[in-house]
């Protein structure tokens, strides 16, 4: 194999030696493999807050603080996907990172005037810069919407949130008080509208170590603005605090017939009502709707008008005018029967204790007095304002079974105090105008000038009276006369006497004369008369 | 002719009765309580008490214008010619009255004064009796500012010294002089 030709091949030795050029290249890439390493080691967490827009935004110079403490910047600002809002992506640094809380909330401080205050005044000079409020939640979290507005509480503030539902009334803004007979002791969060449902519902808080205030009895109202009241004990104006006329407020408290009852503890809603009297009036009970239908005007009569036992308030009226189908069983049109159908809710809870409410008795015992003679009226509720109320009394005629309109069953009614009233006075009055007034008055003018001619001789008379009478008074000369006549009179009568004695014995002595008897006079005493 | 001799005849008798004469009728005499003095009361205007005699009461059956005459225990004879001058309490209380201003010399009785010291008398006897005596019997009452009134009864007689009213009305001036001299020693004026 190796006879043609024997070629001995090179012995090639490697050359094992690295020139030292190489040292210093290597030695740079490991002090850069170093500083990326410590660089790496040292950057801070990259977040982004999304907001609204970029008012007091800058680049490189917008800084993010803590306690007025720098821990970030911002190092970018951009529009999202959509461009609905923007995005400023935010290096906090890597100390800081245990604030980074899932409820953390971000918000740009800026100058503000509102019913609260003014504040961020020192942004003017300085600029904005975004404000970090650390939630209180586990875990880390790098992805934010920023508020666009100061948080009212901090999101790690001791105390209590509540939700209030409130059906309408006086509007509340975010900051508003909530006080605690009079005194503040939390603030409305937030106010959010649910259009499905209508009702306004507002977050408070309420800080410690307040919200041991709060309990499963409390009720909670709005304290906005002046409330004046009046009743018999005179005109009552409340005022919760200036500060409430200006923003509005809420007060809270527990009504002093009710026991404190448990604490809360975690959030609850609580109805929100307009005013504390308020509570009873539009506190939701158990009901049974009825109709009344009215012979009378329903004008005055309004949705959440009262219907009242004997003074008691036992109900609501829920429409001073149902519309019902005329197809229905027992519903005709206002040609065939002209009587207004006023839908009422018969609460028994507003009578009996919740505990005490029975519902199927209390209805039971109703339908019973209807049958025994049960009836409403539309009566006066208030004559000033011309509010009309439901009345449920006794009185009526019984009858043997209850009358049906549509689905509801009906209350008899009968014609109310108001209408009869009206009636009696109309009756009153056509009486008045059948009257002879005219010839009446003519008369009775005739009779006073009559009478005042006759008082007038009468007086005339009197002083004539008055003027014999004194003619005949004892001191007189006329009665003095008369007395010296009377008496002369009987001295004669007395002297006449023995004539009439003797013309009595001797009828004859007038003519013939008679012997004169005379007088036996008193004789001396024998012991004779004294000196 | 009948009728005119009638009326005749009776002219006749009437005529004789005009020819009839009158039988003797005494005089009617009229008494007073007069007293003998009838000069004015010494220093009246100087008395610095005044008293006030009232009314007199006088018992009806004396109170009459004739005088009466006891003639026994329980009958009166009213006499037919003897009468008093005026109403018998007038007079009594004119001659009480007269006496007692001048019994008492501090004292004037006057008819009516003002918050004055009060007498009144009341006479239930003031006649002559047939057994020649004259009776007046009664009482009196002191009437005094704040306190209480003291009534006190009188009975004073006398005896006729002659028959006859005149003396009779004399003697029972006398007893009137008597009650005024008791009265005012009573008053002490």
């Amino acid at each position: 194999m190796n006879t043609d030709h024997d070629v001995v091949e090179p012995l090639l030795k490697a050359n094992r030696k690295i020139n030292k050029i190489w040292v210093l290249p290597i030695v740079a890439a490991l002090i850069g493999a170093g500083m990326v390493y410590n660089e790496w080691r040292n950057r801070g967490v990259e977040i982004q807050i999304s907001f609204e827009t970029a008012d007091g935004l800058a680049v490189g110079k917008t800084s993010v603080r803590y306690r007025n403490v720098e821990i970030g910047t911002v190092n970018y600002v951009g529009f999202t996907d959509q461009h609905e809002s923007i995005i400023a992506k935010v290096e906090i640094d890597k100390s800081m990172k245990t604030l980074l809380k899932p409820d953390s909330q971000f918000w740009v401080v800026r100058p503000r005037v509102g019913a609260g205050g003014i504040s961020g005044l020192g942004t003017l000079l300085t600029g904005g810069y975004i404000e970090l409020s650390p939630g209180i939640s586990d875990g880390l979290r790098t992805d934010f919407i920023g508020l666009e507005s100061p948080p009212v509480t901090p999101a790690n503030a001791d105390g209590l949130h509540l939700t209030l539902r409130s059906q309408g009334g006086k509007p509340l803004s975010i900051g508003s008080s909530v006080t605690y007979r009079g005194f503040k002791v939390g603030v409305i969060e937030s106010l959010n509208f649910d259009i499905e449902e209508r009702v306004a519902f507002y977050d408070i808080f309420i800080r410690s170590p307040y919200d041991a205030l709060v309990t499963s009895n409390t009720i909670f109202w709005n304290s906005s603005g002046l409330s004046v009241t009046a009743n018999a004990e005179g005109v009552k104006l409340s005022l919760a605090s200036l500060e409430s006329l200006v923003e509005g407020g809420v007060e809270f408290d527990v009504p002093s017939e009710k026991s404190l009852g448990q604490r809360i503890s975690s959030n609850q809603t609580f109805a929100l009502y307009d005013s504390p009297e308020g509570v009873e009036e539009n506190r939701q009970y158990e009901y049974f709707e009825y109709l009344v239908l009215v012979e009378d005007s329903v004008g005055g009569l309004y949705a959440g008008a009262p219907v009242e036992y004997l003074g008691i308030r036992v109900g609501t009226v829920t429409q001073p005018y149902l519309a019902l189908d005329t197809k229905l069983d027992g519903v005709e049109d206002l040609q065939a029967d002209p009587r207004i159908p006023v839908l009422v809710r018969i609460e028994p809870g507003r009578v009996f204790d919740d505990e005490g409410a029975d519902l199927k008795s209390f209805i039971a015992e109703l339908e019973d007095g209807m049958l025994k003679g049960l009836a409403a009226s539309i009566e006066s509720a208030n004559m000033l304002t011309g509010s009309l109320k439901v009345s449920l009394r006794f009185g009526a005629e019984p009858i043997s079974k209850l009358e049906k309109y549509g689905q509801y069953s009906v209350i008899p009614s009968k014609r109310g105090g108001i209408k009869a009233i009206t009636q009696q006075v109309q009756d009153l009055l056509d009486s008045l105008n059948s009257l002879p007034l005219n010839e009446t008055v003519a008369r009775t003018n005739r009779a006073i000038k009559t009478a005042d001619n006759l008082l007038k001789t009468v007086e005339v008379s009197m002083v004539e009276l008055q003027t014999t009478l004194k003619g005949v008074q004892p001191n007189s000369s006329a009665y003095q006369a008369l007395s010296q006549t009377l008496d002369e009179m009987g001295g004669a009568l007395e002297t006449l006497q023995p004539l009439i004695n003797d013309l009595r014995e001797h009828p004859n002595s007038l003519i013939f004369g008679k012997e004169a008897i005379l007088d036996s006079e008193p004789k001396a005493s024998p012991e004779g008369g004294s000196e | 002719m009948k009728y005119r001799n009638f009326i005749l005849l009776s002219l006749c008798c009437l005529l004789s009765a005009c020819a009839s004469t009158a039988k003797t009728v005494p005089h009617t005499k009229t008494y007073v309580l007069d007293s003998d003095q009838l000069s004015p009361y010494s220093n009246a205007n100087s008395r610095e008490i005044a008293i006030q005699l009232n009314s007199v009461r006088v018992a009806n059956y004396i109170d009459r214008k004739a005088l009466i005459t006891r003639i026994s225990t329980q009958q009166v004879t009213v006499a037919r010619y003897h009468v008093w001058g005026e109403k018998l309490p007038a007079l009594i209380h004119r001659a009480l009255k007269d006496e007692l201003n001048r019994s008492g010399s501090n004292a004037l009785f006057v008819d009516r004064c003002q918050s004055c010291v009060s007498v009144s008398v009341t006479v239930d006897h003031f006649y002559p009796t047939d057994k020649g005596k004259v009776v007046f019997a009664g009482s009196y009452t002191i009437h005094q500012n704040n306190k209480a009134n003291t009534t006190v009864p009188f009975l004073y007689e006398d005896n006729l010294a002659e028959d006859g009213y005149q003396e009779s009305v004399y003697r029972l001036r006398g007893l009137l002089i008597r009650l005024a001299s008791n009265l005012v020693t009573i008053l002490e004026v």
